[in-house]
């Protein structure tokens, strides 16, 4: 078997009886044991429930229960914020180490029915970063190491999703993001990762650390994958009220793209000044040269001014005081002292006094962030950028004493995610130390049909998500 | 995204925005970071060590100046907050 496989191709074997689901599961549990304690990426083996799933998905095949049904069969990890019915769910944090829920999340609820099999509850950064971590040991289980050269870090905050994708250890993943948790670990360990748009897929069962900026969304090999996970996930869900009216926006865009199947749509791609010239010079090389595939497939290429508003400061305080509400317990008690991270020990005390005010005043200067970026889109398709001004950090030294001399300039990350917006992390190619380098590409809320075409359409013309870490093999 | 990072670029952001040196912005002591820093001393100071606090102090310092360029950003009393209160509930 091959551990690298896409989802279309897993699907294919296992319909065309090349091997079973309880083979293909197997499989991947034995590297899970294998690779992943290397690689800081798992909590949580799911051993019992895995052989369960694959079990049944081995019955639906031999009955012919398989239309529509593209994960039927297939392994998948979650990352350890998702509720899983009497498995331990951390969120990453020692505090919460042997919580365990009685109900799954919608996301596992619906890719068990789709047939998905459950084999890991993958490692993450102790409650996805919000309390400030600085350091990638910032997790009960390690730092997350990514395959390519595990003395660097995976990202995050989905740290064991980026791992366990990128070494082969599971065909998918499931993750989160607040502000860059599914770009970041997706570039760093050289996957690919779609950020839906905010209220698409629904977050219940998954912990919160924002609710006006948390996201669930697919981590894969490809943009492909990435596009079959996502139209399982994503829909109106009655425990999620923010998912309401974002279904009937997405619909008719899902199935203007049936119509266009296999069809590459030329689209305006703006790249905004001051996000590539203080870049590494690997990631400015490989960022060019995926704006050259994208101009050979017919997109029209400008750069743009983007508008200059307070991105960072903006999205840090709506994190500090919806996070420091959301884990106003864990700080009120002190447990907040049980993280692992420095940072994080005393970041939610600071957090716990923001004002009132200052927290309004970010959500009423976020309606204007959004009003400037969706002018953005009336005159483009897509943002693109480097996913990452730089490759992955080292483990060790704090993040803000490594790479001082490179910047992203306008935060292309956080200001998405303020707006909403979809976004998808592709790698392009590799930098420093062997590391892979990444392309992102951004579009409107609910235009996720116009990004996937993009992303579908660069990675036939390119390989760079083919490519395997060494010692995975 | 670290918070750290977050507030790293705020920070540049900032500088550049108020046209404000950023070695100046770090060392300036801040009356907002000390009014900060004592609100946490009086709401979880029992958690606290002497020498977290002083660490909580030296990020409330170096956060302060994006906070207050926050606050200048012009807002006017018709720029409503990004999200809404709905008194009609959707029923599924």
């Amino acid at each position: 078997m091959n551990p690298f496989a896409t989802i279309e191709d897993l699907g294919a074997e296992l319909r065309e009886k090349k091997f079973s689901s309880v083979e293909l599961t197997s499989f991947h549990l034995d590297r899970l044991e294998r690779h992943g304690p290397s690689l800081g990426a798992v909590v949580t083996i799911t051993r019992e429930r895995a052989l369960r799933e694959a079990a049944q998905a081995d019955l639906d095949i031999a009955a012919g229960n398989i239309a529509n049904r593209p994960l039927l069969g297939i392994p998948y990890g979650a990352k350890d914020l998702l509720a899983t019915k009497g498995i331990p769910t951390s969120w990453g944090a020692e505090p919460y180490r042997n919580q365990i829920f009685d109900f799954d999340a919608t996301v596992i609820e619906r890719l068990s029915k789709a047939g998905a099999v459950l084999v890991a509850k993958l490692a993450m950064v102790e409650l996805a970063g919000g309390f400030g971590y600085n350091n990638a040991d910032a997790s009960f289980t390690g730092p997350g190491r990514t395959p390519w050269n595990r003395e660097f870090w995976s990202g995050g905050s989905s740290s064991g999703p980026g791992a366990a994708v990128a070494a082969g250890l599971v065909p998918f993943a499931i993750g989160s993001e607040t502000s860059g948790s599914i770009i970041t670990p997706a570039a760093f360990s050289g996957i690919t990762g779609l950020r839906p748009t905010y209220g698409a897929i629904s977050r219940h069962g998954a912990m919160a650390l924002s609710w006006t900026l948390d996201k669930i969304g697919p981590m894969a090999r490809t943009a492909a994958d990435c596009n079959t996970i996502y139209q399982v996930l994503y829909g109106e869900d009655e425990k999620d009220p923010t998912t309401f009216g974002v279904f009937e926006a997405g619909k008719a865009r899902w199935l203007a793209s049936k119509a266009h199947a296999g069809n590459r749509r030329p689209l305006r791609i703006a790249i905004a000044r001051g996000t590539h010239e203080k870049v590494q010079p690997a990631v400015r090389e490989n960022f060019f040269k995926s704006i050259d595939v994208l101009k050979s497939q017919g997109h029209t290429i400008s750069e743009i001014d983007y508008p200059d508003l307070p991105y960072g400061a903006t999205v840090s305080l709506i994190v500090d005081a919806e996070g420091a509400s959301a884990f106003e317990d864990l700080i009120r008690d002190g447990r907040a002292k049980l993280l692992r991270a420095k940072a994080d020990q005393t970041g939610g005390f600071a957090q716990a006094a923001t004002l009132a005010i200052d927290y309004l005043r970010a959500q009423r200067v976020r309606a204007k962030i959004r009003k400037a970026l969706l002018g953005v889109f009336a005159n483009a398709d897509l943002v693109a950028a480097p996913s990452r001004s730089t490759v992955a950090y080292p483990i060790g030294p704090d993040f803000s004493d490594v790479y001082k001399d490179f910047s992203s300039g306008p935060s292309i990350i956080a200001s998405m995610n303020l707006l909403g917006a979809p976004g998808i992390a592709m790698p392009n190619g590799f930098g420093e130390n062997g590391l892979p380098t990444s392309l992102q590409l951004n579009a409107a809320p609910s235009n996720e049909v116009a990004m996937m075409n993009a992303a579908i359409h660069f990675q036939l013309a390119t390989e760079h998500h083919s490519r395997m870490p060494v010692g995975f093999g | 995204m670290s918070r750290t990072s977050r507030r790293t670029f705020a920070k540049v952001v900032a500088a550049g925005a108020v046209g404000l040196p950023l070695a100046a912005a770090e060392t300036k002591s801040s009356p907002l970071a000390s009014a900060m820093t004592a609100v946490v001393k009086s709401q979880s100071g029992k958690h606290l060590t002497p020498a977290e606090l002083d660490r909580i102090g030296k990020d409330l310092e170096e956060y302060a100046p994006y906070l207050e360029s926050l606050r200048e950003f012009k807002l006017v009393n018709s720029d409503e907050p990004d999200f809404t209160f709905a008194s009609l509930v959707r029923r599924w």
